[in-house]
C-alpha cells in the first residue's frame, strides 16, 4: 500500500509539475500561447472564412461570447452560425474596406455558459488576450447587459441583438456609450399578442402566467398597461419562481376566468409543465403564448401539445429586409423553419452592421468605429433596415409566429403573413 | 386555495418521493452525499426518450430496459470509482460524485442539448374527476409507483435476509464484515438499486414535465429536502417528506403566491431541521439526539445536534 | 500547534512578499494574463474564506453564496442609494455579511455534519426566493452601478489581491492560534473538546462570522468587478459549489490547499478548457474526479504524505509528519 501511494504522489507532482510549466510558457508575454490557441480553435470552426477572396491587410479580430452549454444553451449554435456564415461572406467578398485596404474579418467565439460573471470574463479576455477590436452580443438582458458593460469600460464598440431593446437601455442611467442594441422594443413586442389574438373570434379576456425573472416582471407589466388599449382585460396573473412544477391550481383559475388568451412568459421547462397542466385540465385557450419558451424547440419540448402556440417573432420574408430569405433557405434545415434560423439572421446582420461601420470609420480604432456605428442610417441588412438612434437603440419591426408542424410560420401582420392562425389552440385540444 | 389544489400538489410529492428516494438509501446506507443523484434521474429520463423515439411504447415500459441498464452502470461506477475513496474521507465521495455530475451534465448536453425534452402519454395527458376535484391522472400515477417502490423497498429491508445484511453493513460494517457481509458488495447493490429507482423516478418526471441537462442541480436540492423533512434513511419518512412539500408548496401558492412557495419549503425545512433533526416521524429523546448522519470515522465532523 | 511568535512572523512575512509582488504587478504584465490572475484571485479569497468555517471548522456550509450576494448587494445598494465611496461599501458588503453570519449561526449552528450543510442550503435558497422579488433592490433586474465611481483598473486589482491575501493570512493565523486549535478541536471530536471546557458553538459561530465577513469583501469586490448584478447570479449556489470543491481538491484545513484548489479547478481545469465548450464540462467532471482519486485528502494531504515518506526515509528519525508544512514545500511539490 506504501507502495502504491508513493507512486501515486510521484506521479502527481511530476503531473502537477508539467501543468505547471505548460501554463508558465503559457501565460508569459502579451500575444500568450492560450490566447493564440483561442483564435486558432476559432479561425478552425470558421475556417471557411478565411479562404476568402482577395483580402489582403491583417485580420480584424471581431470576439463574442455565446450561450453553449447552460440554461440559454439553445440559442448559441444558431448566434454562432450567423457570426461565421456573415464573416465568411465577407470574407468570400474581398473583405472590409479600411481606408482603401481589403481586410478580412476574423471571429473568436467562447462559450458563457450562460452566466452573466462568465459573460464578463471571457468579454473582457477577448479585448485582453484575442485583442478584438469590436465585440458581437449574444441573447437576454442577463446575458447582454454585463456584456454592455465591459464594453462601456473598456471603451470597445459592441453590439447585440436578440435583446429586448428597453430592458437593456434601463441597464444604463446614463445612457450606454460603446453598447449598442439592435432588436425589438418591448412596447411593440408586447402589443403583437392583443393585435394577432384579433384575428380570431375570442372574448378578449387574457390570463397571464409570468416569472420573477427580470422579463417576466416587466412584460407582464407591459401587458397590463397595453391591454385596455387594444380592448383586452386582464383577468388574472399569476407570478411563478423560475423552476415551479405544480401549475394545476393556477390552470384551473384561468379556465375558471373564461380567458380565451393566455400569455405565458416563463421558462422553457416550466412552459412545458404548464402546458401539460393545461393539456391535462382541458383548458383549450382561442390563442396561446409561450413566450421565451416557445422561441426554440418548443416542438421538442411538449411534443404534439405545441401545436397552435404562438410568440412573437423579428424577422419575416418581407419586413423590408435585403438578403435575408438566401440566410434563411441556407439555415432552416439545420435550425428550422422558423425563429430558430431568425436567430441566425440576427447574428448575421449584426456583423453586416459592424462591417458597414469598420468601412465608414476608414480606421479600426475603437473610438473611430464607435462614432461610425452610432451614425448608422438605413443600412440595409438581412434583418430589416437598420438606424441607430441617439439612444444607442435600433428598433427591428415585431411580428407573430406560431408552431405548425415543426415550422413556425409568421401569422400576423397580415401583409407579412405565410399562414393563417389555427384557432383555438390544436395542440391542446381535450 | 382548494382542496383540489392540495390534493393534486399532495399526489405530485409522491414524484417529489420517488426522486429523493435513492438519495436516502445512499445516504442511509453507504453515508455517502451522492451530489450525482439529479443526474442519474435525469439520465434515466434521457434513455427513456432514446427509447420511446425509435419505439413508439409508454414511457413506463421502458423502465425494464432502462431500470437494469443505469443499475449496471451505477454498480459499476461504485466498485471502479467510488469504493476507493468511501471511508477515505467524508469529502472525497462528495468531490468525486461532483465530478460524475458535471460528466453527466456534460454529456447530455453534447447530446440532448440544452432544451427541455419530454415525453408524452396518455396518462400525463388527462385528468379525472375525483368527488368533484380534477385530479391530474398524471400525479396519480406517480403517487401510486411512489407509494409501491416505497412499500417494496421497505420490505426488502425489513424481511429479507439481504435486507438486513443492508441494515448491518450500514450500523455497524465491522462487525458485519467479520460475520461475512461483503460491505462492497452491499454497497455496490445500494448504489445500484438507488439509481435505478431515481431512473424510474425520471421516466415519470419527463413524461409528466421535462428534463434538461441544467435540472440537475435543483433536482437534487429537491431531493435533500424530501429526504430531509421524512427523516434521513427512513424509507416511508421519504413519502411524507414529498407529500409535505407539494402540500405546502400548493398551500402558500394558492393562499399567498407561488413565488412565496420555495421559500416557505425551505423555511419549514429548517425549523423541521431545527425541532426534529431526525424527521418528522422519528420518536427522538429530548436530550442530545445521535444523529445517523455522520461518518463513523472519529476524525470527522462530530455529530452532536445539541 | 500553536507556533513561536517568530515562527508566525515569519509565515506572515511571506504572505506580505507575496502581496508585495502582487500589488506591484498590474502595468507589468500583460492585460490578459493581469484579468486570469484577477479572476483566480477572486476564487483564493472565496475558497479560503470558505476554509475557515469549511475546513479548519470542518463545518460543509452550502450557504455562503448569502454573504457573496449579501456582500455584493450591500456595496451596489451603499453606491447607488447612499451615494458612498467604494472603499466604505467594500467594507459595508463585509460587516453586512458578517452581521447576517451572527444572526444565521443561532440556529444553524444548532445542526452539526449533513444538518447543517443541508440547513446552510435553505438558507441559500431563501435568500435567493427573497432578492428576485425584493422592490427596493431591483428585483430580478438587480442594480446597475455607475461605471465613474468604481476604482480603476489597477486599483480594482490591487484591492482584489490584497483581499485574497488577507483571507490566507486570516487563515494563517488561525491555524497558528488557541483559537485555531479549539476549532479543530471541536472539529475532531466535539464531544471531547466540550469536555475540556471549550464551547462548540461558541468557536463554530466565531469562525463562520469571520468566513462569512471574509466572503462579503471578496463578493463586494465581485460586485465591482461585474458593474452590474442581478441575484440568480449573485446568489447562485454555484459559487459555494466550486469553492467547495476548490477546497477539498487543494487540501481542506489548509492554507496552500485553498490556493492550489483554486489554480486547479480555476485556471487548469475551467479556463484551460474554455475553448471547448461543449466537451469543458465533461472533462471538467472526469479532471475532478481524477485528482481526487490520486489525492483523497487534497493535493496538500497528498504532498504531507509524500514529505512524510521522504522523511522518514532519509533519517528515519523522530519527525512528527504532523507539521504544517512551511510554504516553500508545497510550492516545490
Amino acid at each position: 500500500m506504501n507502495r502504491r501511494k508513493s507512486v501515486a504522489a510521484v506521479s502527481t507532482v511530476a503531473a502537477l509539475a508539467m501543468t505547471l510549466a505548460a501554463c508558465g510558457s503559457s501565460s508569459g508575454g502579451g500575444s500568450s500561447s492560450s490566447a493564440a490557441a483561442t483564435s486558432a480553435s476559432a479561425s478552425a470552426s470558421a475556417s471557411a472564412s478565411d479562404s476568402g477572396g482577395g483580402a489582403t491587410g491583417d485580420p480584424i479580430v471581431l470576439g463574442t461570447t455565446l450561450p453553449l452549454t447552460g440554461p440559454l444553451g439553445v440559442f448559441g449554435p444558431p448566434i454562432q452560425a450567423g457570426y461565421e456564415q456573415a464573416v465568411a461572406a465577407i470574407n468570400a467578398a474581398g473583405g472590409v474596406d479600411v481606408g482603401g485596404t481589403k481586410r478580412p474579418l476574423k471571429l473568436v467565439i467562447k462559450d458563457s455558459k450562460s452566466d452573466p460573471t462568465v459573460v464578463t470574463s471571457t468579454t473582457k479576455s477577448l479585448i485582453t488576450d484575442d485583442q478584438a477590436v469590436a465585440l458581437l452580443g449574444s441573447v437576454t438582458p442577463p446575458l447582454t447587459i454585463p456584456f454592455s458593460v465591459v464594453a462601456d469600460q473598456e471603451q470597445i464598440p459592441a453590439i447585440s441583438s436578440l435583446t429586448p431593446t428597453l430592458a437593456w437601455k434601463g441597464a444604463s442611467a446614463a445612457g450606454w456609450k460603446y453598447a449598442y442594441d439592435v432588436f425589438v422594443d418591448e412596447v411593440e413586442q408586447t402589443a403583437v399578442n392583443f393585435q394577432a389574438s384579433d384575428l380570431v373570434e375570442n372574448n378578449k379576456k387574457v390570463y397571464l402566467f409570468t416569472d420573477t425573472e427580470e422579463d417576466g416582471k416587466a412584460m407582464g407589466g407591459l401587458w397590463e398597461q397595453q391591454a385596455s388599449k387594444y380592448g383586452y382585460t386582464i383577468v388574472g396573473r399569476s407570478n411563478f419562481p423560475p423552476g415551479t412544477t405544480d401549475f394545476t391550481q393556477f390552470v384551473q383559475k384561468a379556465k375558471d376566468s373564461g380567458a380565451d388568451v393566455v400569455i405565458a412568459q416563463i421558462i422553457p421547462p416550466d412552459a412545458v409543465a404548464l402546458w401539460k397542466a393545461m393539456k391535462a385540465l382541458k383548458y383549450q385557450p382561442k390563442t396561446a403564448w409561450p413566450e421565451k419558451a416557445g422561441t426554440v424547440g418548443f416542438n421538442q419540448a411538449v411534443g404534439p401539445l405545441a401545436e397552435g402556440a404562438s410568440v412573437f417573432g423579428w424577422w419575416a420574408p418581407k419586413n423590408g429586409n435585403e438578403g435575408g430569405q438566401a440566410v434563411y433557405d441556407a439555415n432552416k434545415a439545420q435550425f428550422g423553419d422558423g425563429l430558430g434560423t431568425a436567430c441566425v439572421i440576427a447574428a448575421y446582420a449584426m456583423v453586416q452592421i459592424m462591417a458597414d461601420a469598420i468601412t465608414r470609420a476608414g480606421s479600426t480604432e475603437p473610438d473611430a468605429i464607435n462614432t461610425a456605428l452610432a451614425a448608422t442610417k438605413d443600412l440595409p441588412t438581412v434583418l430589416a433596415k437598420i438606424t441607430i438612434g441617439p439612444d444607442h437603440r435600433a428598433v427591428t419591426p415585431v411580428n407573430a409566429v406560431q408552431w405548425q408542424g415543426d415550422a413556425q410560420p409568421i401569422v400576423w401582420p397580415a401583409d407579412q403573413a405565410t399562414a393563417k392562425m389555427l384557432a383555438p389552440v390544436p395542440g391542446l385540444a381535450p | 386555495m382548494t382542496a383540489e389544489a392540495l390534493v393534486n400538489g399532495a399526489l405530485l410529492g409522491g414524484l417529489y418521493a420517488l426522486v429523493a428516494l435513492g438519495l436516502s438509501l445512499v445516504f442511509g446506507i453507504m453515508r455517502v452525499v451522492n451530489l450525482a443523484h439529479g443526474i442519474i434521474v435525469i439520465a434515466g429520463a434521457y434513455f427513456a426518450i432514446v427509447i420511446t423515439r425509435q419505439v413508439p411504447v409508454d414511457p413506463l415500459l421502458t423502465f425494464l430496459v432502462v431500470g437494469p441498464a443505469i443499475f449496471l452502470i451505477a454498480a459499476l461506477t461504485q466498485r471502479l470509482l467510488l469504493q476507493r475513496l468511501i471511508g477515505q474521507s467524508l469529502e472525497a465521495p462528495l468531490v468525486a460524485t461532483f465530478g460524475l455530475l458535471l460528466v453527466g451534465q456534460g454529456l447530455f448536453t453534447y447530446v440532448f442539448g440544452t432544451s427541455p425534452l419530454s415525453m408524452s402519454a396518455p396518462w400525463a395527458q388527462n385528468s379525472i374527476s375525483v368527488f368533484g376535484m380534477s385530479i391530474l391522472t398524471v400525479n396519480m400515477v406517480a403517487f401510486a409507483l411512489a407509494v409501491a417502490v416505497i412499500i417494496a423497498t421497505q420490505l426488502v429491508l425489513t424481511r429479507t435476509r439481504f435486507g438486513a445484511a443492508l441494515r448491518a453493513s450500514a450500523s455497524d460494517p465491522e462487525t458485519a464484515s467479520t460475520l461475512g457481509v461483503n460491505i462492497n458488495k452491499m454497497h455496490a447493490l445500494t448504489f445500484g438499486i438507488a439509481a435505478s429507482i431515481a431512473a424510474l423516478a425520471g421516466i415519470v418526471y419527463g413524461t409528466g414535465l421535462s428534463v434538461n441537462p441544467n435540472d440537475a442541480l435543483p433536482m437534487l436540492v429537491l431531493g435533500f429536502t424530501v429526504v430531509v423533512m421524512g427523516g434521513v434513511g427512513n424509507v416511508p419518512g421519504t413519502l411524507v417528506g414529498g407529500v409535505l412539500v407539494g402540500v405546502v408548496a400548493a398551500a402558500v401558492g394558492g393562499l399567498i403566491g407561488p413565488v412565496y412557495s420555495p421559500i416557505a419549503v425551505n423555511v419549514l425545512l429548517l425549523i423541521l431541521l431545527l425541532v426534529r433533526p431526525r424527521g418528522l416521524f422519528v420518536r427522538t429523546t429530548p436530550r442530545k439526539p445521535k444523529t445517523p448522519a455522520v461518518t463513523p470515522n472519529a476524525a470527522t465532523p462530530a455529530e452532536v445536534a445539541a | 500547534m500553536i507556533g513561536s511568535p517568530k515562527r508566525i512572523a515569519s509565515g506572515i512575512a511571506v504572505w506580505l512578499v507575496i502581496l508585495g509582488v502582487l500589488l506591484y504587478l498590474p502595468g507589468h504584465i500583460g492585460r490578459g494574463p493581469q484579468e486570469i490572475l484577477l479572476n483566480l484571485l477572486i476564487w483564493i479569497g472565496l475558497a479560503q474564506a470558505w476554509n475557515i468555517i469549511g475546513g479548519v471548522g470542518g463545518q460543509l456550509s452550502l450557504g455562503h453564496s448569502v454573504f457573496v450576494g449579501a456582500g455584493g448587494y450591500t456595496l451596489a445598494m451603499m453606491m447607488i442609494k447612499g451615494g458612498l465611496s467604494w472603499p466604505l461599501a467594500v467594507i459595508g458588503g463585509g460587516l453586512l455579511s458578517a452581521l447576517l453570519a451572527w444572526f444565521l449561526a443561532l440556529p444553524l449552528l444548532r445542526l452539526s455534519g449533513v444538518y447543517f450543510t443541508i440547513g446552510t442550503s435553505a438558507v441559500a435558497i431563501i435568500a435567493l426566493g427573497w432578492m428576485v422579488t425584493w422592490d427596493w433592490t431591483g428585483e430580478a433586474r438587480g442594480l446597475n452601478i455607475p461605471l465613474d465611481a468604481l476604482p480603476s483598473k489597477t486599483l480594482k486589482f490591487q484591492l482584489i489581491a490584497f483581499l485574497a491575501v488577507l483571507c490566507c493570512v486570516v487563515t494563517y493565523l488561525i491555524l497558528h492560534s488557541s483559537f485555531g486549535l479549539r476549532l479543530m478541536a471541536v472539529r475532531d471530536d466535539e464531544g471531547a473538546a466540550s469536555a475540556l471546557g471549550v464551547s462548540p458553538r461558541g468557536v463554530k459561530a466565531k469562525a463562520f462570522i469571520v468566513s462569512a465577513f471574509l466572503t462579503g469583501l471578496m463578493g463586494s469586490t465581485i460586485a465591482i468587478n461585474q458593474a452590474s448584478i442581478e441575484p440568480y447570479s449573485m446568489f447562485n449556489l454555484r459559487w459555494t459549489v466550486t469553492a467547495l470543491v476548490m477546497v477539498i481538491v487543494g487540501g481542506l484545513g489548509t492554507v496552500w490547499g485553498p490556493v492550489i484548489g483554486a489554480f486547479i479547478i480555476y485556471y487548469l481545469v475551467d479556463r484551460s478548457l474554455q475553448d471547448q465548450p461543449v466537451i469543458q464540462a465533461l472533462l471538467s467532471g472526469v479532471l475532478i474526479i481524477l485528482v481526487i482519486s490520486v489525492a483523497p485528502d487534497g493535493v496538500v494531504g497528498l504532498a504531507r504524505s509524500a514529505w512524510a515518506k521522504v522523511r522518514a526515509m532519509r533519517d528515519a528519525s523522530d519527525g512528527d509528519p504532523q507539521e504544517p508544512l512551511t510554504p516553500g514545500v508545497v510550492a516545490h511539490a
